[in-house]
């Protein structure tokens, strides 16, 4: 692990789960906010929600997209959900 | 077979297709007893006016031409018709339900007594359908659990809440809180039963497909639990009318599934003062929160500052859903509901909790109120902004936003028009151009919720008189000068 980066347990929640294909995953990244790294995982892998739409939720709790991301916290990233 | 005419009854339109008629005739057995003959009583005056309502409700629930009904009173022997019920439709369906419908709601509703006169030579009174079950026994199961008991039971009975829409969530979460004895249950919805709704609606049946949603589920909880009141509201929850839906419930429970009405719901609430349980679901999650406009977790918008836009996600209609996904949701509205009316237990408090049921997990997320959440906070923009007082509307036009039978009890002569509340928004258009314009209700509240709404979409030019016309200076009351032109 490189000295500007951090591990992250990133949770994905409904749509953002379906097109991610993935419940959950450990990475590393530089990103040192929730918005910089969201931005990364959605180039990366085509999420195709704007970010004005998600959500984040640090160890458990809502938070800013530009709050500080330390190194091994988990991140929620939850898009609204209207069905009923 | 026949190839004769068969007769046929004259008075019937050409357009009615079906015409089904009911007799209903002292029989010679109940409850394994051999019965003689029959007597009934009736508080006349009461039935025929209630007959006569119910009339009037089956020609309108189910489009009839025709509904008769015929009680009789009296002594009857074997054989002999009690009641009759006719109800003449354009289709067979609609005259068989409400044949039938018209036919349950006289036993329910109509004061009517019968005695059966036994083999034996005895004789006894029946309880008719329509008397109520006994509380004590209706609701021993729940009130002899620890910590329940008779004061939770009252609580409830003396609680109401507003179920906003009958469909996934809340057929799942009305028969639960019918049951449980809410004193007063208000089921809110303008959609009607379509086929692809049955998987997840249980409340319905196929062959109730093009009714009317509220109306099928209240009349299913009336007869689920007679001790309570069920009313079914057949409309749509806006913007502009949401105040008026929520207002004086204790508890609103969100069943919609669309985001508009969502965000629409929770500013309402806060804006009433009304908790909201809020749930969401997308195909094996689900989500859901606890809006209280005294608490510290804040409101939906605190969450989304931005609303999302419709369609960002898809729906059920798109994305499909498990019928089970919004049952579980739903289930957890009505114990949160029970909960929170009784005080027993902690409700989900600051909490979201997110429910994922593929895996079988929970997860619960802290929220905190935004302190410039511009629905519940400070960002509220002080009512200053779009609230202005009754001398301080210069040369804005004046525009009355009461119903015409208000305006018509209490006119208020300086208004230059007047555009019902209602449909205010969707009318917005029609206002003849003017340098602004000032608001005025009965006591300003619909006023201020329009400001605020049209405040939010930049249209700064609308402002509300602060306490409506119960703040006008009682000078101006005397003069009566005509209405304001209607729009």
């Amino acid at each position: 692990m490189s000295p500007s980066s951090r591990r992250v347990t990133v949770l994905w929640f409904a749509v953002l789960r379906e097109r991610r294909g993935l419940r959950s995953e450990l990475l590393e990244t530089a990103a040192t906010t929730p918005a910089e790294l969201y931005a990364e995982l959605s180039a990366r892998h085509s999420l195709g929600l704007e970010q004005r739409l998600v959500r984040v939720a640090i160890d458990g709790a809502f938070s800013t997209m530009e709050a500080r991301l330390m190194d091994g916290v988990e991140v929620a990233f939850i898009p609204p959900v209207a069905g009923g | 077979m026949t190839l004769e005419p068969i007769p046929t009854e004259p008075r019937v339109e050409v357009g009615a297709g079906a015409v089904v008629t009911f007799d209903g005739r002292v029989r010679n057995m109940n409850d394994g007893r051999e019965v003689v003959s029959l007597e009934y009583d009736a508080y006349a005056e009461l039935a025929e006016k209630e007959g006569e309502s119910i009339l009037q409700e089956a020609m309108r629930r189910f489009g009839l031409m025709e509904a008769s009904c015929v009680h009789r009173t009296g002594h009857l022997h074997l054989g002999e018709v009690a009641i009759r019920v006719r109800a003449v439709a354009g289709h067979r369906r609609e005259a068989f339900d409400a044949c039938r419908w018209i036919l349950d709601e006289v036993k329910r509703r109509v004061p009517i007594w019968k005695k059966e006169h036994y083999a034996d030579g005895e004789s006894d009174w029946l309880i008719g359908e329509s008397v109520a079950p006994a509380p004590s026994e209706y609701y021993d199961r729940q009130v002899r659990m620890p910590g329940f008991g008779p004061e939770a039971q009252q609580r409830l009975a003396e609680a109401s809440v507003l179920m906003v829409g009958a469909g996934g969530l809340g057929c799942a979460a009305l028969p639960y809180l019918a049951g449980a004895g809410i004193g007063r249950i208000t089921v809110l919805d303008d959609d009607r039963v379509a086929l692809d709704n049955l998987h997840r609606q249980i409340l319905f049946e196929a062959g109730q497909v093009g009714r009317s949603k509220a109306v099928i589920a209240a009349e299913r909880l009336a007869k689920q639990n007679p001790l309570i009141r069920v009313e079914a509201v057949e409309g749509r929850l806006t913007a502009a009318n949401a105040l008026d839906y929520v207002a004086g419930f204790d508890l609103v429970i969100d069943g919609t599934d669309n985001f508009r009405t969502k965000f629409a719901l929770n500013d309402a609430c806060v804006s009433a003062g009304v908790p909201l349980l809020v749930a969401s679901v997308h195909g094996f999650e689900g989500e859901i929160m606890l809006v209280d406009p005294n608490g510290l977790g804040g409101c939906l918008q605190c969450l989304w500052p931005d609303p999302p836009e419709d369609g960002c996600v898809g729906t059920c209609a798109e994305v499909g859903i498990l019928g089970v996904v919004p049952g579980v949701l739903g289930l957890l509205q009505a114990t949160e509901a029970i909960k929170w009316l009784t005080g027993l237990g902690h409700t989900l408090g600051e909490g979201l909790l997110l429910v994922d049921l593929l895996e079988v997990s929970t997860r619960r997320l802290a929220r905190a109120k935004r302190p410039e959440c511009s629905v519940c906070g400070s960002g509220k923009s002080p009512a200053v902004q779009w609230t202005i007082e009754w001398h301080e509307r210069g040369v804005r036009m004046l525009i009355d936003v009461r119903d015409p039978a208000e305006i018509a009890l209490q006119p208020c002569p300086e208004a230059d028009v007047a555009l019902p509340y209602d449909s205010f928004l969707a009318r917005l258009d029609e206002l003849p151009v003017a340098d602004g314009y000032a608001l005025v209700c009965r006591s300003g509240t619909r006023t201020e919720h329009l400001a605020r709404v049209l405040h939010q979409q930049g249209r700064t030019e609308f402002v509300s008189i602060a306490g409506g016309l119960r703040a006008r200076p009682s000078g101006d009351q005397v003069s009566t000068n005509g209405l304001p032109g209607r729009l």
